[in-house]
């Protein structure tokens, strides 16, 4: 989708992602990534490296390219038309984006030339079972054992969490209201990683922690000053996941069109039949909006004002969830039986976006804080 | 959307004008969501036309201020969100635009200036009663009488007609000639003799539109605008041109502040509404597709300013636009629920005390205003001939 806005990196982002996916990224690539016991080919990673994509949540003082979250969201649009299995939002926006907008010169310097090269992953470990997505619902702790800190509790959930090089694990600081962001190593002791795998073909864990012993922290403050922090890491990933799914939705949708206006019944293709088509407009139309309002809110998050961050980051989860709802229950009954089947390519999409209707926190849970921002100040007409 | 600081006091100085020069009865029988009786209209106009802010959005020879796109979206926004009333579409998005584009010098000359002015009112004479959503079916008809037309059939669904100076029509001009090439555009007086105009009450209990009738109108063949058949073009463009317009963002802005001021005036099982749970989703979901909305608005104004023209997908902005104007309409019905039963209180008079209180004010009009916006997916191509445009031009369907 050319949208002349986009300035030209992020446009040159775009094509070298849509390029790379018609070239490198076909059925048997994907079933070879999806086969792979950590859900990511170390040759696709490196190539993600070659194209510089991994360099982009990094400022260039630290020896990233500086990308904004606008250009994060291009190439993961690009990724999602293609149902890319490997975790570049996860790892990428939100594992690598923490340690980027978190942690001290000291800790990035360490990380960051692994990262680059495609060598080391990072996950965040923030999510509790019985939380959802709340990341400010932390009952993990940390208490200091010596010079070293000793976490206790359970995540849940970790998005790209298989053989990954450092886990990202939220948790409150024994007697104090203090919150950190704490490294974890797999292997250290005390950590047990179960692997969750969910029904669209993603890899996630889940942490089990029992005096497990940190390498260290990216942050330790007051809960006021570092969940807001941690919340807007998480809305940057959610809304490279937004991006992701826009391009998921649209070629499901594109498949569907191709479908229909080949298939044939009562002697003429489905799609020549108008109530058929008003449907596909409607989808066709609310995946634009989708779209558009995404691109949008990236741009408000990359922008200074933060009052608005919260406001536009949930309007666009609300639309991108809802819209992909629609896309994936209509695309089925567009198809008939054919899209029930496990075998034909529509499947998988539906169930990415199955899947992607729930991450990062569903509708209502976006509803809520979107109806915050207006009614639960003084209610005030100024937009 | 953040402000550029150029961006910020430009909107402040729109305010401030419209704080210190909207008459103060217009902007309550605004806010109580009444119609502004015809004559305070022309007022207020000739007000925004002396301080250049009534065709802002014109080419600057013809009175317009040049002004960018975003420039003129805070105009719209702020007219909104201070309670003046929306400006008619017909006068200053259509008619006029059409003549600069088409019209001749001399109907240019005659027209654009009192256009401008304020105090010259138009009608569209497009809808028949056999040709509504299928305008290309229409059947009045003007025929050749030495140099002049004779003008027959009737229009419908023409908004303002009771009030308008001047009618703009579709005719058929030639009988022969396939549905959409046998159509002229004309500008009629509606002071000519031959002209009768019934006003038709709506659901909603107001007189916005009415049928127009014509009995051997005669009209100059000067007052045609472009080629004898070429009308069906002219028409299109202006349909496009339209479509663009009728997003209606401000508009939608405006109900949302209309819901918003309920939200903290009105209490319900003892809570205010804004702590309602069915509220806050209801008001959540629409804001939502309203910021949506302006996101994808924004693409095609950003299309518009490389010079690119709209294209048929722009007809997704009125698809979109005029539902969710509906959306802020049902709310504010839901919003308000026994207290918005009692029979519209229509008329244009303010209260006789002054002692209405904001939230009755709003109550008085809500069943009626909810009523009249059924109309925004009907009117300007229905919601299915939106479809459709979208299916056939976009989808290649």
């Amino acid at each position: 989708m050319n949208d002349m806005h986009m300035d030209d990196t992020r446009q040159m982002l775009a094509d070298s992602a849509r390029t790379y996916v018609a070239r490198a990224y076909d059925a048997g690539t994907r079933s070879a990534s999806l086969d792979h016991p950590h859900a990511c080919a170390p040759q696709r990673w490196q190539e993600f490296a070659d194209m510089g994509w991994l360099a982009l949540p990094f400022s260039e003082p630290d020896g990233g390219l500086g990308g904004s979250l606008a250009d994060l969201c291009a190439v993961a649009e690009e990724l999602g038309t293609a149902l890319v299995v490997e975790p570049f939002v996860p790892c990428v926006v939100l594992g690598a984006g923490l340690l980027a907008d978190l942690a001290p010169e000291a800790v990035r310097a360490s990380w960051v030339p692994g990262i680059l090269q495609g060598r080391q992953r990072l996950a965040f470990a923030g999510w509790e079972p019985g939380s959802g997505f709340d990341v400010a619902a932390i009952r993990c702790t940390a208490h200091p054992d010596g010079p070293r800190m000793r976490l206790q509790g359970d995540k849940c959930l970790v998005p790209g969490g298989a053989g990954v090089d450092g886990y990202l694990v939220s948790a409150r600081l024994q007697g104090s209201d203090d919150v950190g962001v704490f490294l974890l190593g797999p292997g250290t002791s005390g950590l047990k990683v179960t692997p969750q795998a969910l029904y669209d073909g993603q890899l996630t864990v889940a942490l089990a922690m029992q005096e497990a012993q940190a390498d260290g922290a990216l942050m330790i403050g007051t809960a006021a000053a570092v969940l807001p922090r941690l919340q807007q890491a998480v809305d940057r990933a959610m809304l490279a996941h937004c991006a992701e799914t826009v391009g998921s939705m649209q070629r499901a949708f594109d498949i569907t069109l191709d479908y229909l206006k080949t298939r044939k019944q009562f002697g003429r293709v489905i799609a020549a039949n108008q109530v058929v088509q008003h449907r596909l407009v409607d989808l066709y139309v609310e995946i634009a909006e989708a779209r558009a309002i995404t691109h949008a809110a990236a741009e408000v998050l990359d922008g200074a004002d933060r009052a608005l961050h919260r406001r536009h980051s949930a309007a666009a989860r609300i639309c991108v969830a809802r819209t992909a709802r629609h896309v994936w229950e209509e695309c089925v009954q567009l198809h008939g039986a054919i899209g029930m089947t496990q075998e034909y390519v529509l499947g998988q999409y539906v169930k990415r976006l199955a899947v992607a209707c729930t991450l990062y926190g569903g509708v209502e849970d976006h509803l809520e804080i979107l109806a915050a921002q207006s009614l639960d100040s003084a209610p005030s007409t100024n937009y | 959307m953040t402000d550029t600081p150029t961006l910020d006091e430009f909107r402040v100085r729109i305010r401030t004008f419209l704080q210190q020069h909207l008459p103060p009865d217009i902007r309550d029988t605004v806010q109580r969501g009444q119609l502004v009786p015809r004559e305070r209209m022309v007022a207020w106009q000739v007000i925004l036309a002396q301080a250049g802010y009534l065709v802002p959005h014109w080419p600057q020879q013809w009175g317009g201020q040049g002004w960018s796109v975003q420039q003129q979206m805070v105009y719209d926004e702020e007219i909104c969100t201070q309670g003046a009333p929306e400006l008619s579409a017909i006068n200053f998005d259509m008619i006029g635009p059409i003549l600069m584009r088409f019209g001749s010098p001399a109907q240019q000359a005659r027209f654009l200036g009192a256009i401008a002015s304020g105090r010259q009112s138009w009608c569209q004479g497009y809808s028949e009663p056999q040709a509504g959503s299928d305008l290309a079916s229409l059947s009045t008809r003007a025929e050749h009488h030495g140099d002049h037309y004779l003008v027959n059939g009737s229009k419908i669904w023409t908004s303002g007609a009771q009030h308008a100076d001047w009618i703009f029509c579709l005719v058929r001009t030639d009988r022969e000639a396939r549905a959409q090439q046998g159509i002229s555009f004309l500008l009629i007086d509606m002071a000519s003799p031959g002209i009768t105009v019934r006003p038709i009450v709506g659901i909603h209990g107001w007189a916005v539109f009415n049928q127009v009738f014509f009995d051997d109108v005669p009209v100059p063949l000067e007052n045609r605008v472009g080629e004898e058949n070429q009308g069906w073009t002219i028409a299109k463009s202006l349909l496009e041109f339209e479509r663009l317009k009728l997003a209606r963002i401000g508009e939608n802005k405006r109900r949302r502040a209309r819901v918003l001021e309920l939200a903290g005036l009105r209490r319900e099982a003892g809570q205010p509404l804004a702590e309602r749970p069915w509220f806050r989703l209801r008001f959540a979901g629409l804001d939502a597709r309203l910021l949506a909305l302006e996101a994808n608005a924004a693409r095609f104004i950003r299309r518009a300013q490389a010079g690119q023209g709209a294209g048929a997908e722009v007809s997704m902005l009125k698809l979109r636009g005029s539902r969710l104007l509906q959306e802020w309409e049902d709310l504010i019905v839901d919003a308000l629920g026994p207290d918005a039963l009692a029979v519209a209180d229509n008329s244009d008079a303010p209260a006789p005390d002054g002692t209405q209180s904001a939230l009755s004010a709003i109550a008085a009009t809500a069943s009626s205003r909810r009523f009249l916006s059924r109309g925004f997916t009907i009117a300007g191509g229905s919601s299915e001939v939106q479809h459709n445009i979208l299916a056939k031009q976009v989808l290649g369907l």
